[in-house]
């Protein structure tokens, strides 16, 4: 299933600047971005470049100081924080590079919560498909510690694309597993990206992985340095 | 409430309560100590509604002082009566086998129909009836549990009252009209024995100061409002009370002692509270992460308030839970005690309305404690899930919370003075406890201002320790006030104890005398004086008359319509009864206030000499006219001068002191005093007793005693509350070490791995804990003294000094234990071994 082709995040001139005790220091520094809806793309980076700052503008957890951030048709400068956490429960799935799964929470009920805090009556029944569907049935109900980083992070993307959104941002998902687990997880999300056309926003420094999007947009002090159309590097 | 957000909520607790054993035991402890005293209150007030009957001893009680009721009156009794209990009440001086174990005792003489309800309760369930009945040549008495404890007096022992000899047949173990039939003799220890066997013991004898009651079980249908009325207006000597009004001033002393240790509870739960609220802003430490991961997939700000709150509440619904069943079990526990302390029934029930005070106290206090935290844990950005460093420190709540917390504390103040039995109490109390909380809110913030100013300029040590009392999140503010408001508490009751102890030793005036004689007769004056004269060692006699009267009017109107000031209530209040006394000579070492003194040979229209304290509560001055109501018969008299005189000086004084006409021709008694060597003390008090039996000899040494037995019965129930209250701070103390320990012992790894030495790494982290415990326990001595002033000097009238040496040694031991539980949380700490928190970093 392939979803239109129009743009999906859409960022003109975007600033972030943030105040500390040693003065305003600047995040970003006026970036331009546009992603069209099914595309999957790669942003690296030296660390402090302001990858994930930006992901975090288009995940509505932070707000630009200047300039425009639209997002599934959002315009989120415009949006409260409680619009802009229904904003994300209804449209962006987002994958932590430490999972950030609840740890009072077994498995099922991790992958069942963005359901439940939708209100969806039968939000257990599909996170139950949902794991199975990534292997886990048989994890259902163990907790976090119970479960290896694999596990884990299978869980926390089940997690992230059960209420089908348009946008997943993913941030380094595979910094904390082994090579094998790596490509296993990442042949996962990619797979559920396509079955599902979900957008896929990806933060990486490994290059195999950066090589399988579409696109790659390359980031340095707070600016992309690529321009947003280039050609993918290999 | 949100359906899934409790689901959520539910789901996080599942893990167990682990690490909210401070929270509960904070919450509890406080909860606790205010059911107990509810329930103890609340059961002794419903003990005296429902066992009236057995606390009058009668469904009606009617006494009259000094002699039996009339042919006439006892018949209007009997006719409305089916039975009829006849006692006599009087102090007298039990004459032991060895003169100096001999003591003034309240003396019971009940006849054969005594107790109509209830039943006179012996040591190993002896028959009372069988116990005092004439045997073996002696009538038997039973006696009060002190004087065989304090070996006055042994089972089997002979002993005198007036001229008959008794022997001491049994230990009371229940009295059960104890508390209503004492009345003024309640001070001293109880001894019954049968009425025949006083007869004609000289006990009773013209001048006894004795009281004749009539308890009886009315006939059915009788209006006892009609009954009492019908006594009161033919008869206004007698006093007449029923069932339904037992013992009016135990009532209320329940009551006011109720407020007191309420108020003594709630204090111990607001210390705790700083325990809860600490113990919440751990636990939302560890639930960052969970806040942000909610808010990141999707979860509104109010729903997550929702789901956490929904947490705390059930948490704290616990916590009141588990200090309701404590402190009524408690209360259950302490009831038999509690009963054979004021010889009262309990009627242990749970008043739901009383509970749902203690609920509301509870809750809103834990509410008051832990909105806080959690509106901060609340703020709580997503984002900081992609930087790992989710910290509550930094996070403020929005005013709406501010606004919320202080209503909460507007309610719980509203509730505290709504439902205290002294509003006015209440009142400054909670003015009181937010002039602690504001204080000691300053002083740590002021602490932590002045140790960031201080810093860079002393050794590594101090330096460290300055920086750990400053730093972001340290828990300064949470110490400060946990020991502050505890060691408060603490030194006020020090302060209290030791002005009440000064104030009994102050009592014993160097010129004290030795004894008091009441009730001697004209007749026996001469007696009086042979005795004291053959002893030898007698320095010193003082005599003067003695009457009983009553205060009719002042300046014309009702003695309380002319009262202007409280504080001279006791004056004319309690039927009215008081003491007066005349003179011809000016009386010895009192200062004139105003006016003089009438000639020594003045025979005219009566004058008055007044106490100042009459003059300033009923308004009296010079030539005021105030009547005297003496036997029946009306005097009024002009105010000639008005005097002051140290009522401790135990010289005899009198409030009012008549010119000698026309006092001097009314039969009256007379009061004397004795200054006496120490070695002839009780041979002057065996003497006189038994040649005048019917003269009360009252010892000022022995009645001093048993004055401090009382007082420390006193002093202990007041250290027992403390001592909760200290219970719940050392709680809050153990929590904040606990949750300190693990920064301890992250930094102590720390030091550890660049070469610090425990001993500097000790060193470094008590110096932080001496700092905030000096202060502390600073600010406590101020704090406690300024509370116990308000205590001794407001609320008991009494004179307070500060007493350094008891503040002191309080504020130091505070700091001890202050210091040691820190100490031990350190070194806890110091034993974490290094690899486990770098490997884990």
């Amino acid at each position: 299933m392939q979803k239109s082709a129009e743009s999906i995040v859409s960022l003109s001139k975007v600033w972030l600047v943030l105040e500390s005790q040693a003065g305003p220091v600047e995040i970003l520094r006026g970036v331009d971005l546009d992603v069209k809806a099914g595309e999957s793309v790669c942003i690296s980076g030296p660390s402090g470049a302001g990858k994930t700052s930006l992901m975090m503008i288009i995940g509505g957890l932070e707000r630009a100081t200047r300039g425009d951030a639209v997002v599934a048709g959002h315009d989120l400068g415009r949006l409260n924080e409680d619009t802009l956490a229904k904003y994300r429960r209804d449209r962006i799935g987002i994958v932590f590079q430490s999972f950030h799964l609840i740890p009072t929470m077994t498995a099922l009920e991790n992958a069942a919560l963005p359901l439940e805090l939708a209100g969806e009556s039968d939000a257990v029944d599909r996170a139950q498909q949902a794991l199975a569907y990534v292997s886990l049935e048989k994890r259902w109900h163990h907790y976090p510690s119970q479960l290896s980083g694999g596990e884990q992070q299978r869980v926390a993307i089940v997690r992230a694309l059960i209420s089908q959104p348009d946008l997943i941002l993913a941030d380094e998902p595979t910094g904390n597993l082994d090579a094998t687990n790596s490509v296993k997880l990442m042949n996962l999300l990619f797979d559920l990206c396509g079955e599902s056309g979900a957008t896929l926003l990806l933060i990486t420094h490994q290059i195999d992985l950066a090589s399988r999007c579409e696109r790659q947009v390359n980031m340095s002090d707070g600016r992309i340095i690529v321009p947003a159309d280039a050609p993918i590097l290999t | 409430m949100n359906a899934t957000a409790i689901r959520i909520a539910l789901r996080d607790l599942r893990r167990g309560y682990r690490g909210f054993w401070i929270f509960f035991s904070c919450l509890a402890l406080g909860v606790a100590a205010i059911t107990t005293v509810a329930v103890l209150s609340s059961s002794l007030t419903k003990g005296i509604e429902r066992d009236g009957k057995k606390i009058l001893g009668g469904d009606i009680a009617v006494q009259q002082q000094f002699r039996n009721l009339s042919e006439e009156q006892f018949e209007a009794l009997a006719s409305e009566s089916l039975e009829i209990a006849e006692f006599i009440e009087l102090s007298t001086l039990l004459r032991a086998k060895e003169a100096n174990n001999s003591i003034l005792v309240s003396l019971k003489a009940v006849d054969g129909a005594y107790p109509l309800y209830g039943e006179v309760r012996i040591k190993g369930e002896q028959q009372f009836a069988q116990l005092i009945s004439f045997q073996e040549g002696a009538w038997g008495a039973v006696v009060d549990p002190f004087l065989v404890e304090s070996e006055r007096v042994e089972i089997g022992d002979l002993v005198d009252f007036g001229t008959n000899r008794f022997r001491i047949t049994g230990v009371i173990e229940d009295e059960p009209d104890r508390v209503a039939s004492s009345g003024r003799f309640a001070f001293w220890p109880r001894v019954i024995v049968h009425r025949d066997s006083i007869e004609d013991s000289g006990l009773l004898g013209f001048g006894s100061r004795s009281n004749f009651e009539y308890r009886s079980i009315l006939k059915e249908g009788v209006d006892t409002v009609a009954l009492q009325s019908m006594f009161e207006t033919q008869w206004t000597n007698l006093s007449f009370r029923d069932y339904r009004n037992a013992s009016p001033d135990l009532s209320e002393i329940v009551q006011r002692i109720g407020v007191l240790l309420s108020l003594a509870g709630l204090t111990t739960l607001l210390v705790g509270g700083v325990g809860v609220s600490n113990a919440v802003r751990a636990y939302m430490e560890t639930r960052l992460v969970t806040i942000a991961i909610l808010k990141c997939i999707g979860g509104t700000n109010r729903f997550v308030f929702r789901t956490f709150l929904f947490q705390i509440v059930l948490l704290s619904a616990i916590g009141v839970l588990i200090g309701i069943l404590a402190g009524t079990g408690i209360a259950v526990f302490a009831s038999t005690a509690v009963e054979r302390l004021l010889s009262v029934p309990l009627d242990i029930t749970l008043d739901p309305v009383l509970m749902g005070i203690v609920i509301a106290y509870g809750m809103l206090t834990a509410m008051l404690f832990t909105l806080w935290p959690l509106a901060c844990a609340l703020n709580t950005s997503p984002a900081t899930l992609f930087r790992n460093a989710v910290s509550v420190e930094r996070q403020r709540a929005s005013w709406i919370f501010v606004a919320i917390t202080v209503g909460i504390a507007v309610l719980l103040a509203v509730i505290v003075i709504a439902t205290a039995y002294q509003r006015s109490f209440a009142i400054w109390f909670v003015i009181g406890v937010s002039v602690a909380w504001i204080v000691f809110r300053l002083i740590s913030l002021l602490v932590m201002k002045l140790a960031k100013l201080a810093g860079g300029r002393f050794s590594p040590i101090v330096q460290l320790a300055l920086a750990n009392l400053h730093r972001p999140g340290a828990a300064t503010a949470d110490t400060i006030l946990a020991i502050g408001l505890g060691l408060s508490v603490l030194i006020a009751t020090a302060m209290v104890s030791a002005n009440l102890n000064r104030q009994i030793s102050n009592m014993i005036p160097e010129a004290a005398p030795e004894f008091f004689f009441i009730g001697i007769q004209s007749d026996q004056f001469d007696e009086f004086h042979q005795i004291v004269e053959e002893i030898g060692g007698v320095t010193e006699v003082e005599v003067m008359p003695y009457i009983p009267g009553r205060i009719t009017r002042i300046k014309g109107l009702d003695p309380l319509d002319a009262l202007v000031n409280e504080d001279g209530r006791w004056i004319v209040d309690d039927g009215g009864e008081r003491s007066f006394s005349y003179t011809a000579e000016p009386l010895k070492d009192v200062k004139m206030i105003a006016g003089d003194w009438w000639p020594p040979d003045y025979a005219g229209e009566p004058l008055l000499s007044i106490h100042e304290e009459v003059a300033d509560n009923f308004d009296v001055g010079i030539g005021d006219e105030i009547s005297i109501n003496i036997l029946g018969r009306e005097i009024t008299g002009k105010v000639r001068n008005i005097r002051d005189l140290e009522w401790r000086s135990m010289r005899l004084n009198f409030a009012i002191t008549l010119s000698p006409e026309p006092l001097r021709s009314i039969p009256h008694s007379s009061v004397a005093t004795a200054h006496v060597d120490e070695e002839s003390e009780f041979i002057l008090q065996d003497r006189i007793a038994s040649a005048m039996p019917s003269v009360t000899v009252i010892r000022v040494k022995e009645a001093l005693n048993r004055v401090a037995e009382l007082a420390g019965r006193a002093q202990n129930a007041a250290r027992s509350i403390s001592a909760v209250t200290i219970a719940a701070g050392i709680l809050v103390l153990a929590g904040i070490v606990i949750s300190e320990n693990r920064r301890r012992a992250y930094e102590s790894v720390l030091l550890k791995t660049i070469g610090a030495t425990r001993r500097y790494i000790l060193a470094t982290f008590s110096l932080e804990y001496l700092l905030q415990g000096t202060v502390s326990a600073l600010a406590a001595t101020f704090l406690g003294s300024l509370t116990s002033w308000a205590v001794v000097s407001g609320l008991m009238g009494w004179d307070w000094s500060f007493l350094p040496l008891s503040a002191v040694n309080t504020a130091i031991l505070g700091l001890a234990i202050s210091l040691i539980l820190g100490m031990l949380g350190i070194w806890q700490a110091l034993r974490h071994r290094p690899l486990y928190y770098l490997r884990n970093e």
